[in-house]
This record gives C-alpha cells, sequence and structure tokens, in this order.
C-alpha cells in the first residue's frame, strides 16, 4: 500500500513537458490565427488561457507518461518542447508586434450611401484626442466620434460607389487591416420610394 | 483501489502543477511569460496540497496540539498506531483541541513570555501588509517599527535576525515581481529595508557598547 502510494516525479514532469508542449503548439496557433490573422475575436481573457493550460496538464498527466529503458519516449519529448519553445520565442514576438495595432472586428451597416453614417468597432484605434484618418479606397471618411474601440465617421458626398477597401491608419501611423464595405448609389433607394 | 488511483492522480496533479509554475516563473525571467494568470497556479497549488495531503495535515495539527498539552501536563504523547487509521483522526483532532483549549489561559501567558511568539505575530503583521490590504500606508510602517523596536529593547532580539530576515524579503522580490505581483513586490522591498536599518542599527550599537568594554579593560 505504502509503496503504491510512492510519486514517480518524473511522470508529473513530463506531463507537463508534454501540456506546455501543446499548448505552445496546438492552442497557440489557434488563438493567434482569431485574435490576429482573421480578427474572430479581441484578446483571448487570460483566464481562459489558464484553463485551457490546466485542462491539457490534467489531460497529460491521464497518460502514462513514464521514463523507457533506452528513454526514447523521454528524448522525443523533451526535443517536442524544445521545437516547441522556438516556436514559442518566434510567436512571442511575432504577437507582441502586432498586439497594438488597430483592428476592425465589424462595420455596420453592411453597404451605406454618400452621407451616412458608418459605426466601425475594432481595438487599438487610439483615444478620443488622438484621431486618425479612415480611408476608403482613395476617399477619406469624416470622423463624428472616435474612442479607442468605436468610431463614427461618414461617408463624403459625392462618394465613389462600389465594393471599396477600409482601413484606419491612427495618429501614430500605423495602420489596421482592411474590410470591404459597399458604396450603393443613392438611386438604389427609389425602388423603396415607389 | 479507486480512492487510492484518485489520490496519485491528485498526487501527480500537484507536483504537475508546482513544476509549472516553476516553468513560468523561469519563462518570464526571459520575458517570456504567456498571458496567464499565474496566481491562480499559486491557489490551485494550496488547494491541491490540501486535499492530496489531507492526511498528513491533519497528523501535523494533532501533534502539534499534543505537543502543547504534553507540555501543560494535560496529555499523554500519541503514539504511532493512533495515527495510522485515517476516520480516526477526525476525533483525536476534535480531543486535542478541547484539552488545549481549556489550557488556553496558561498558554496565552506563557506564549506572552516567549519571544519567539511575538516575533512571530508581528512578521505576520507584516505579511498582512504585504499581501493582503492593497494600499501603502506610512503610519500602520511606523506602528510596527516601534513594536519591533519595543520587542528588541524587552526581549534582546539580535540584530542578525532582521538582516537575514531582510535578504529572505531581498530574495522573494524577484520571484514577487516575475509572477506580477507588483504591489506586494514594492511593499517586500519597503520591509526588507525596514527589517535592513533596524538590523545595521542594533550591530552599530553591539559595536559600539564592545568597543567602549574594550576600552575599560585595556584601562584595567
Amino acid at each position: 500500500m505504502e509503496k503504491n502510494l510512492k510519486i514517480d516525479l518524473t511522470r508529473p514532469f513530463l506531463s507537463v513537458i508534454l501540456g506546455l508542449s501543446l499548448y505552445f503548439l496546438i492552442y497557440l496557433p489557434i488563438e493567434f490565427l482569431l485574435t490576429e490573422v482573421f480578427f474572430v475575436t479581441p484578446k483571448i481573457n487570460s483566464l481562459i488561457n489558464t484553463a485551457v493550460l490546466l485542462f491539457f496538464i490534467t489531460l497529460t498527466n491521464l497518460f502514462n507518461l513514464k521514463v523507457n529503458k533506452n528513454k526514447l519516449k523521454t528524448i522525443a519529448l523533451l526535443i517536442l518542447f524544445f521545437v516547441s519553445l522556438i516556436f514559442y520565442t518566434v510567436y512571442h514576438k511575432e504577437k507582441l508586434n502586432r498586439e497594438y495595432l488597430p483592428k476592425i472586428y465589424r462595420t455596420e451597416p453592411s453597404w451605406i450611401i454618400q452621407g451616412q453614417s458608418l459605426k466601425i468597432s475594432g481595438i487599438n484605434f487610439g483615444r478620443s484626442f488622438e484621431e486618425g484618418k479612415i480611408m476608403v479606397g482613395e476617399m477619406e471618411f469624416l470622423v463624428k466620434y472616435w474612442s479607442e474601440n468605436k468610431i463614427i465617421a461618414e461617408a463624403p458626398v459625392p462618394s465613389k460607389e462600389g465594393f471599396l477597401n477600409l482601413s484606419i491608419k491612427t495618429d501614430y501611423g500605423e495602420v489596421s487591416n482592411v474590410v470591404v464595405i459597399e458604396i450603393k448609389n443613392p438611386d438604389y433607394l427609389k425602388r423603396y420610394l415607389e | 483501489m479507486k480512492k487510492t488511483k484518485f489520490f496519485l492522480f491528485l498526487n501527480r496533479l500537484f507536483y504537475s502543477i508546482l513544476f509549472l509554475w516553476m516553468a513560468l516563473v523561469f519563462l518570464s525571467f526571459f520575458n517570456l511569460k504567456p498571458d496567464l494568470k499565474i496566481n491562480l497556479f499559486f491557489f490551485l497549488l494550496i488547494i491541491l496540497f490540501m486535499i492530496a495531503f489531507y492526511k498528513e495535515i491533519l497528523v501535523f495539527l494533532i501533534l502539534a496540539l499534543n505537543r502543547i498539552n504534553v507540555l501543560f501536563g494535560s496529555d499523554k504523547e500519541l503514539s504511532e498506531v493512533q495515527l495510522v487509521k485515517t476516520l480516526s483522526l477526525a476525533p483525536i483532532l476534535k480531543m486535542q483541541f478541547l484539552k488545549s483549549i481549556k489550557k488556553l489561559p496558561q498558554i496565552v501567558i506563557a506564549a506572552s513570555n516567549n519571544r519567539f511568539f511575538w516575533f512571530t505575530l508581528l512578521m505576520i503583521f507584516v505579511l498582512l501588509d504585504i499581501f493582503i490590504l492593497n494600499t501603502t500606508s506610512s503610519l500602520l510602517i511606523l506602528i510596527l517599527v516601534i513594536l519591533y523596536a519595543f520587542l528588541i529593547f524587552y526581549f534582546k532580539i539580535k540584530g542578525e535576525i532582521f538582516i537575514r530576515t531582510a535578504f529572505l524579503f531581498l530574495i522573494l522580490c524577484p520571484f514577487l515581481l516575475s509572477s506580477g505581483n507588483e504591489p506586494a513586490a514594492e511593499k517586500v522591498g519597503i520591509w526588507a529595508y525596514v527589517f535592513l536599518s533596524i538590523g545595521i542599527i542594533q550591530i552599530v550599537f553591539k559595536y559600539i557598547k564592545m568597543g567602549k568594554r574594550n576600552a575599560k579593560n585595556k584601562e584595567k
């Protein structure tokens, strides 16, 4: 009974190595894609990250990770951890570079006509006294409201029509991701009037 | 069997989180800390420790209370056999606790004459100030320093003890900083400085006294 309760410390150690490797190689790339490439969601809460890491650690503790006689499994795990650490350092640098860039998550409404207001939701736009520019194609929208995560802008009159690329340039010169918006001809509204 | 497996799993999880916490602290030394709540690991570690080692904690409490009761003559020393069965631990703890409660006035009188007790009590206040209080209060620091001064004069506590405590606090500082607990690190820094000052003042006085004694001896 006493012998059974003795803990082999290599097992939790290897579980941590595998858990961290899984966290670095599986979760962090997914998080990076969601927050920095596809702009699906703003920065993920650190509490969720912690919960995911704990889940990986609990999961790896269920595996029978023991040091083999030929130690091949351990060496493979250590190599995996080393690779994941290199990957993580690259990710960390890239994440820091991108984290403070302005990002557009959503524009409302989906299409506008000239003179209409457009609401842009996102992050890192800058404070209200650090207004930047809203570029749509070659036009510049008129800023009506500017905050860290919300902008309300008005399309100039006359405006170019069609599907145009919208981006934000902050007061510090940082440019956001590009979002496509549609500017329709005012004649389009005639059908509703008829 | 299932219970043993469950506790083994908890044990492994406890050591895993301990290793993980160490790994994250190590990463933060190189400014590579992932966006995680490291404090949460610490609390989880304490909870897991309490669950995984509940028997050891109970035995420790029983032995500590039993030692107090033996010192005050209200009980005999417990044998190891009595501490083997897990189910019998709770009643034993209750019994030892009730016995020590009866001797509480005597225990309080004995503790009030013990310099270690007062030093520990004041140290608990310092730790509460560091980890629980959100603001830095100069008045509180002043009050605690005055209490320490009384303690030094009354119980003749050596300055070296304060210097050792200051060094411990200085060692603690980078760990707190790396775990993101900057306010606590700042307070630990303040207390390290206070303890160093107290210790050095005491040592300076000690050398002055020694110098005077040596001079008198030479005159003789």
